[in-house]
């Protein structure tokens, strides 16, 4: 259980769209991320499902049930009655409760006994690694325990759908990397369907299934991360989801061996593979696309260094292509000024 | 590296006006607060309790403790309901003109309370212009009201206390992040139980907090008591104390007062120990706020227009119907008669003139407020730097400066000027001059009593100074004089001038200290008004209040404009 069906759907503010005509499906135990720039819409997508938002249009589904269908004749479900948990970027921990109470409370709702609430609020904080903590108080924790206690919360009803609201946006590097592992450990255990929000491409990548990409209410790719990654539905997604050298080109018309050529800026033909399109485009070049050669090639200054301990980013000055990224192993020591001959390896055509 | 000699090592000008304002502190109000507890303690010349059981077994004093309860606590109850029903209303419905509301609610704060009960008399005293009315339409042979009983004094209490838990309630409300409702709803809770399990309890500090604030208010209260009570002898507690330092012919009269005013402060001490408690305790009150207010809830549009008319009544009785009262009985020829172009007249102002003790009054009243504001914001603007940036006296000197300065505004001003007439009535010794009977006296008072709303103001506006903005300066070469003058002085100054002017609207309509330290030559416009009342000169009474109320409403716009413009650095290093 927990499969979300999201069709069609608009969410229009005054004069903006802020969603434009949305489908997308979130299968049973997937995690799925929605990144994108913010007021790209992403925040107002995951508040139409937990309800807080209104759609203009469009429809809602969970495991069949309708929770928002502007052709149909039910009014939107409410938020309380969705049975959907949240962790809200704020982290909402009530202040006036401790742990305990913040977790137990959708279990109180529901009117559990005594007994139950125990064992599951006593589940819950296990999960989150929270055991102990039952008497504290918002006060009295860090940020990233308040994410844990609101982890718990919208846990412990063991809800059909959790939804998170950036939530790692309010803690330090090291802490959300250890609260992604978690997350990952917790989805493991409980097999919970999983909506992300964040504007971190990254954790994006590193954490889901599948990725959403949004800009301007417009869902513009959702596929697996190595997909969005590999083959990027336009420019835009390209240089949004890793690091991208992105060049204007033009076909020239000649095809082999299911490749074909295209014209660089500068005069520069090289083959990619062959995408069906129009005839004048862009070229996407990963970091790892540009491999260093020994002879032949062209030749390129060495503008800046970066060093990452398992790899190194060089920045080329590429002349009229622009400046260059390449990404290169540390046991190729070039220098910053030195001039170092490259070939295109992998090259990706995109229409726009 | 050698290191230069501070310049300023000579004058430690920060450390004497410390300890000046602490000196003053000493004689201006514990002094005379321990001569108020050693007079309690004296019965024909000798130590006794006979005045505290005096308290219990005299009738009279029974009956204003009495009185006291059945006003204070009504009007509390119906002060903080009102005030948290229009901030709900203002902050969490989307009743029209809620914008507008916010503000123009919380004018009855500004007014001083026994100018709000003057101008009600004008409405339904015998005579008054509603009872008139009401009599008119009824055909009654009497007025239908009277305004004169502990009921008048409780709608009157009320009616301007409730602007208090109504200014205090409405930023918490709209502090509440939107996500600590959202996630009780998302956890399972219906609207109305997210409001009561959440919202409710982290509003419950600033509701009982301002609540306490109203008891104190209304317990301390003299001017709404005086002017109500007198026609029928109602006397509360404030007023009791006042009637016994009055009357000379009662032995001991003065050691009597004294122990009713030491009952009244330890309810009023208990009742601010108790206010600082729940502030305390409420860590939690300062909730964070990423995700933006909660929404207005949207009501049908029924009960918005339901809501709006409320609105719209609670504004007209609070507000526009006692100083309209005010200012067409200020324009009337003659009292009694229905106000009409015949019955018109501006001579109640222009006659006021010529009545010397009246512009001598005014003279007196500006001064005075103009002088302690000088006085209060310059004190405090030294005395609070060192107090925030913890450069005096340590901690322990810190809580002690607050703990005075805070007392003279959190005891009523009756007590406070019961002590300084046992203090000072004699001669000083050694000096051999009394200042008891001068103006003097009443500006030590003032300044003692308001030193706390300096104190206050300007330690919040230095908080929100940031460090690192005289640490720069420090860095950029500057001196601590220098820095303080450069960049503290300069980032402060909306607030001084807001400092001067918060001080200067409470000193000019000034009652309680007033009432009984004035002498002749040394009137305040509090007391003229009082003495206008006595005298039954209703005309003159009502021209003074629309003059008073004007000067007062002038100082709070002024006020109001300056810390508008607060904001035109931004945040400054606002953490």
């Amino acid at each position: 259980m927990g499969k979300l069906v999201i069709d069609d759907l608009t969410k229009v503010f005054g004069p903006v769209t802020a969603v434009k005509q949305v489908s997308l499906t979130v299968g049973d135990g997937e995690l799925v991320s929605v990144v994108g720039p913010s007021g790209c819409g992403k925040t107002t997508l995951l508040r139409m499902i937990a309800g807080f938002a209104e759609p203009t249009s469009g429809r809602i589904m969970i495991d069949g049930d309708v929770l928002f269908d502007s052709a149909g004749m039910t009014p939107p479900l409410p938020p309380e009655k969705r049975d959907i948990g949240m962790v809200f970027q704020s982290y909402a921990v009530w202040p006036h409760m401790n742990v305990f109470r913040n977790v137990a409370y959708p279990l109180r709702i529901r009117r559990l006994d005594r007994k139950a609430i125990a064992d599951k609020v006593g589940a819950a904080l296990r999960l989150v690694h929270l055991t102990g903590f039952e008497k504290r108080m918002a006060y009295e924790m860090s940020g990233g325990q308040q994410q844990r206690v609101a982890l718990a919360r919208a846990l412990v009803m063991e809800p059909r759908l959790l939804l998170l609201d950036e939530p790692f946006s309010n803690l330090d590097a090291k802490l959300s990397a250890e609260m992604c592992g978690e997350l990952l450990e917790i989805r493991k255990k409980t097999g919970i369907t999983i909506v992300h929000v964040t504007h971190d491409q990254a954790e994006a990548m590193s954490v889901s299934d599948r990725v959403a990409v949004m800009r301007d209410g417009v869902l513009l790719q959702y596929d697996t991360p190595r997909n969005v990654y590999g083959v990027p539905a336009n420019t835009f997604t390209a240089s949004f989801i890793g690091e991208a050298n992105i060049f204007p080109a033009e076909r020239t018309g000649r095809e082999a061996d299911g490749k074909m050529e295209v014209c660089l800026p500068g005069g520069r033909k090289i083959f990619v593979p062959f995408r069906e399109g129009k005839k004048e485009g862009f070229v996407l070049v990963r970091p790892g696309g540009f491999v260093p050669v020994s002879d032949g090639g062209e030749a390129f200054p060495v503008k800046e260094i970066r060093f990452f301990g398992d790899s190194v980013r060089y920045e080329l000055d590429g002349g009229e292509l622009g400046t260059l990224h390449m990404s290169a192993p540390p046991d190729a020591p070039y220098k910053e000024g030195e001039s170092v001959p490259l070939r295109i390896r992998d090259a990706l055509w995109l229409d726009s | 590296m050698n290191v230069k000699k501070n310049k300023n090592a000579g004058i430690p000008v920060p450390a004497i006006v410390w300890w000046v304002t602490v000196a003053f502190l000493l004689a201006a109000v514990v002094y005379p607060m321990t001569v108020l507890i050693a007079n309690s303690f004296r019965a024909q010349g000798t130590a006794s309790f006979d005045n505290y059981r005096r308290l219990f077994s005299d009738p009279s004093i029974r009956k204003s403790l009495l009185n006291s309860l059945r006003v204070v606590v009504p009007s509390t109850v119906l002060s903080t309901a009102l005030g948290v029903f229009c901030a709900w209303a203002v902050v969490r419905t989307n009743v029209p003109g809620r914008k507008l509301f916010s503000r123009i609610l919380a004018i009855p704060y500004f007014i001083p309370p026994f100018i709000g009960a003057i101008s009600w008399t004008f409405l339904l005293g015998p005579k008054g212009i509603l009872n008139r009315v009401l009599m008119d339409i009824f055909r009654l042979s009497e007025a239908p009201i009277d305004i004169y009983t502990i009921g008048g004094m409780i709608f009157v209490m009320s009616v301007y206390r409730f602007a208090v838990p109504f200014i205090v309630v409405m930023p918490t409300m709209k502090r509440i992040s939107a996500s600590m409702e959202e996630a009780a709803r998302i956890s399972g809770a219906t609207p109305l139980r997210a409001m009561l399990d959440i919202t409710l309890p982290l509003l419950l500090p600033s509701i009982l907090g301002s609540m306490l604030l109203v008891f104190l208010f209304i317990l301390s209260d003299f001017g709404v008591s005086a002017v109500l009570g007198a026609p029928n002898r109602i006397r509360l507690v404030t007023t009791e104390i006042f009637y016994l330092i009055n009357r000379p012919d009662l032995p001991d009269h003065l050691q009597i007062a004294s122990a009713y005013a030491m009952l009244l402060t330890v309810f009023a001490l208990g009742g601010l120990y108790v206010y600082r408690r729940i502030l305390k305790g409420s860590r939690y009150a300062v909730v964070r706020g990423e995700s933006g207010g909660l929404a207005p809830a949207s009501l049908p549009g029924a009960a918005k227009w339901g809501l709006f008319a409320a609105l719209c009544v609670i504004f007209l009785v609070t507000t526009m119907a006692p100083v309209a009262a005010a200012c067409v009985t200020a324009l009337t020829k003659t009292w009694g008669i229905p106000f009409s172009a015949e019955n018109a007249t501006l001579a109640n102002f222009t006659g006021l003139a010529a009545i010397r003790n009246i512009s001598r009054a005014f003279r007196n009243s500006l001064l005075l407020a103009f002088l302690s504001a000088l006085i209060i914001t310059a004190v405090t603007l030294i005395v609070s730097y060192m107090a925030v940036r913890k450069k005096a006296r340590g901690v322990a000197g810190v809580r002690i400066m607050e703990i005075m300065v805070t007392l003279p505004y959190a005891l009523p001003g009756t007590i406070i000027a019961l002590g300084m007439i046992l203090a000072f009535a004699r001669p000083l010794p050694y000096i051999g001059i009394s200042i008891y009977g001068t103006f003097s006296i009443l500006l030590i008072a003032y300044v003692a009593r308001f030193l706390n709303l300096g104190y206050n103001n300007i330690t919040g506006a230095i908080s929100q100074i940031d460090t690192s903005l005289e640490e720069a300066a420090r860095m950029a070469g500057a001196g601590e004089v220098r820095t303080f003058r450069d960049i503290v002085i300069p980032l402060l100054l909306p607030s001084l001038g807001g400092t001067m002017l918060l001080v200067i609207a409470p000193t000019i309509s000034e009652i309680s200290l007033s009432s009984l330290l004035w002498s002749v030559r040394n009137e305040t416009i509090g007391t003229v008004i009082y003495s206008a009342m006595e005298e039954g000169r209703i005309l003159r009474e009502a021209a003074l209040a629309v003059l008073l109320i004007l000067l007062v409403v002038i100082v709070n716009f002024a006020a109001h404009s300056i810390t508008e413009r607060k904001d035109r650095y931004g945040k400054t290093g606002d953490r």
